[in-house]
């Protein structure tokens, strides 16, 4: 067996996001952050496009952001780099529009952003307890059909029948936004209907 | 219906590139790209939420942001820009928060000052040791090999430690000596952060003659550092020294600062 000893350590574009995060608390080496800079700084961007709507205040927020990141991420302890990414971007958002009396309506207009969660769906986990039972493709199928009609027409159409969004938003006459919120509510909804029959199997 | 389904829609994907992004908002992707983002938005609303913002601004905003050398500039302003929102609160405040900053400054003073600690040290040396089982010897068929522990070592490889450490213990309890697994077993769960454990494998593999004890030996210095018992450390350090030819510079070096 031809073994190679002790490779060099991987490109910093190599390493996960929690491991940049790891490393550049150790060692305040602004390269690990500038890797996290360069792969989130458009994301962060677009979200605070989405709550702000402007550009020049979105580009200043994604600034503050960076800024809160660079300073609390070594003394933090932080799971998931895009999660806590997303939480400070949207807070950002919201501190801004607060301090702006004229933008007041706007606030009351996202009042529900600052309370709703951060759901991301963490599928490394998931896909790991699904290979320890890999013979649950009638669960599946009884899940998708207990989801209510939009969610499982959409459902079937983006899973099994590989359309796009667009595909079928022509298809349903649903609008694409509305595709794509059905498709997300229906996946968390599958999630838990099978997080449910896995608990089961186990106990 | 696809065999896989279960897997197909819950499968872990990257967050969106800008050049995806871009892309994805000009409508240039084929049907493989298009569909990676689609499904990658319904799990992430970082993303999601980006895409949405972009649709409402347009596609030209997603070059607007500016690159890390110019975003570099404005960090040393941040602590004057964390003074000048002093100005705004009460005057008892300001003194509270200099105070604090003495204080943060004088326990940092001083920690420059402390040898460093054995997490400190553990980041400064520990790699990630890479994959080196060729392929063809671990494909299931051609070799004797567990089809487990060819998973496991494929999810090794792809950094999904929490899978790789599910995947070996099934391996090894197929296969109870196989040496190697007992070792990438020890590595993945040291990189998930289950110390204890990954200590216990890289023992018995460090404690036998195989190929794998000197490098056992090694990331068993490692969790010892870790855990911040340095003690320890030292003393397994002096011996793998001593017994070995192997990683001498690093251990050396590592000496010295221990």
């Amino acid at each position: 067996m031809a073994i190679r000893f002790l490779n060099k350590q991987p490109a910093v574009q190599q390493l996960s996001d929690e491991e940049l995060v790891s490393k550049f608390s150790a060692t305040q080496q602004q390269t690990y952050f500038e890797e996290l800079y360069r792969r989130y700084k458009h994301l962060a961007y677009g979200v605070c496009l989405k709550l702000m709507k402007n550009e020049d205040e979105s580009r200043d927020v994604v600034s503050d952001v960076f800024k809160i990141l660079f300073v609390k991420l070594p003394t933090s302890e932080i799971k998931s780099f895009k999660a806590y990414l997303y939480t400070v971007s949207r807070n950002e958002c919201i501190a801004k529009l607060r301090q702006k009396k004229s933008e007041m309506e706007k606030l009351a207009k996202y009042n529900h952003v600052e309370n709703s969660p951060t759901d991301f769906m963490e599928n490394d986990g998931f896909a790991a307890l699904f290979s320890a039972h890999p013979t649950m493709e009638q669960e599946v199928e009884r899940a998708v059909e207990q989801l209510g009609d939009e969610q499982k027409t959409c459902i079937r159409l983006f899973f099994y029948d590989d359309k796009s969004y667009r595909e079928i938003a022509t298809e349903t006459g649903f609008t694409e936004k509305q595709v794509k919120s059905y498709l997300q509510n229906g996946k968390r909804n599958l999630r838990i209907l099978l997080e449910k029959e896995l608990r089961k199997r186990t106990t | 219906m696809d065999g896989n389904l279960q897997k197909q829609i819950f499968k872990p994907s990257a967050c969106v590139s800008q050049e995806e992004l871009r892309q994805y908002l000009s409508g240039g992707m084929n049907r493989e790209e298009l569909r990676r983002v689609e499904d990658h938005l319904l799990d992430c609303p970082l993303c999601s939420d980006a895409v949405d913002g972009f649709e409402t601004a347009g596609e030209h905003a997603t070059d607007d942001v500016e690159d890390f050398e110019s975003f570099r500039k404005k960090l040393p302003l941040e602590s004057s820009a964390k003074l000048r929102r002093l100005e705004h609160v009460g005057y008892w405040r300001q003194i509270v928060a200099v105070a604090a900053m003495l204080v943060v400054g004088a326990v940092a003073y001083f920690n420059f000052f402390k040898s460093p600690t054995g997490p400190q040290l553990y980041a400064k040396y520990y790699e990630t040791y890479k994959n080196d089982i060729p392929v063809t010897l671990r494909r299931p068929g051609l070799s004797d090999v567990d089809p487990n522990f060819a998973q496991a070592l494929s999810a090794y490889t792809d950094h999904k430690f929490g899978q790789a450490n599910m995947l070996f213990e099934r391996a090894l309890q197929m296969q109870p000596d196989n040496e190697a697994a007992k070792f990438y077993a020890g590595l993945s769960l040291l990189e998930s952060n289950n110390v204890k454990k990954a200590s216990e494998y890289l023992n018995t593999v460090a404690n036998s003659s195989g190929v794998y004890a000197k490098k056992a030996a090694w990331y068993l210095i490692m969790c010892d550092l870790k855990l911040d018992n340095k003690t320890q450390a030292k003393e397994r350090l002096d011996k793998f020294l001593e017994s070995g030819d192997i990683m001498k510079v690093e251990a050396k070096s590592l000496r010295d600062k221990l």
